[in-house]
């Protein structure tokens, strides 16, 4: 068992060796003293250079996408958390620069993930929200909670007015079939904004503590 | 309107990523958008052969697959948490 582990990190290194450019050797000391895998979270600690600390960057928001798609199809995301929802939707839309997205999570009563669509997609800043299609698909995925999100291609974090009017529209929308909207997380770059977290959501929020 | 379901969303997302990446390496994004876009991204990380893709970008495609799942299988949080 210890000896697969080593392999696996081994590969792991001399993998990371060969894309970054960083010496195998500065590596292997690295890793002798610190979990080497560490080193995608902790680009900066390591005193390595611009570019090789861009490439792992690069590589850190591809693993994001990668363990979002996988969990997914596992099944295993829970947005229990307005930090989860906030890693989760980062990693969807963080760094989107050319179009707005807005997407909508649907969530089983323990506040798992039953699916996440793209409801639309626009210029750089406008993307066309209708609440009847949202009801649609949350009746189809049987969710009791929702949580939006959406990201400011112009990486403003600013909660606009637009953005509480349409939120309103679609707690409006919900309410009356009893499927709450819990939050709306509006992304800008690499930073994410938490509607509920920050007191801008327009109607009470529930507890998400579980 | 319309929806797309999230797996579409994120493979053109990685497809991005990927390219980006791979860009930092002196490859061509082009070659491999057009590449991933005939397969998808599974396909093109699993096999980059298949792509007729040269021997260096192939490598490099390797690389970044072991990288990623070597931290997914260890259980590694892109959030750093």
């Amino acid at each position: 068992m210890t000896q697969v582990v080593i392999d696996h990190t081994e590969s792991f290194l001399k993998s990371f060796a060969e894309l970054t450019g960083v010496s195998y050797e500065k590596i292997r000391d690295y890793a002798s003293n610190n979990n080497p895998l560490n080193i995608i979270n902790h680009p900066y600690s390591n005193a390595f250079g611009r570019d090789v600390v861009d490439k792992i960057l690069q590589l850190k928001e591809f693993y994001a996408s990668y363990e979002v798609l996988k969990n997914a199809e596992n099944r295993e995301v829970k947005l229990n958390s307005s930090e989860a929802s906030k890693n989760y939707f980062l990693s969807l839309l963080g760094n989107i620069k050319d179009k707005e997205r807005f997407l909508v999570s649907y969530l089983d009563s323990g506040l798992k993930l039953i699916e996440t669509s793209v409801v639309s997609e626009g210029s750089v800043n406008e993307a066309a929200v209708y609440p009847r299609e949202i009801v649609k698909q949350a009746l189809f995925n049987d969710a009791v909670f929702i949580i939006m999100a959406h990201n400011h291609p112009g990486e403003s974090c600013n909660v606009s007015t637009q953005d509480i009017k349409c939120t309103q529209k679609v707690v409006d929308a919900l309410g009356a079939l009893n499927i709450k909207v819990i939050d709306h997380i509006i992304i800008a770059g690499k930073t994410a904004v938490s509607m509920t977290e920050s007191g801008l959501f327009p109607s009470p929020g529930i507890s998400r503590e579980r | 309107m319309y929806f797309l379901r999230i797996e579409e969303a994120e493979q053109e997302r990685m497809a991005e990523l990927l390219a980006n990446i791979l860009e930092l390496n002196d490859i061509d994004r082009d070659i491999v958008l057009k590449a991933i876009e005939n397969k998808g991204i599974d396909c093109f990380l699993g096999n980059p052969r298949l792509f007729g893709l040269s021997a260096d970008i192939c490598l490099k495609v390797r690389h970044i697959k072991t990288i990623v799942e070597t931290l997914f299988k260890e259980g590694v949080d892109a959030s750093g948490n």
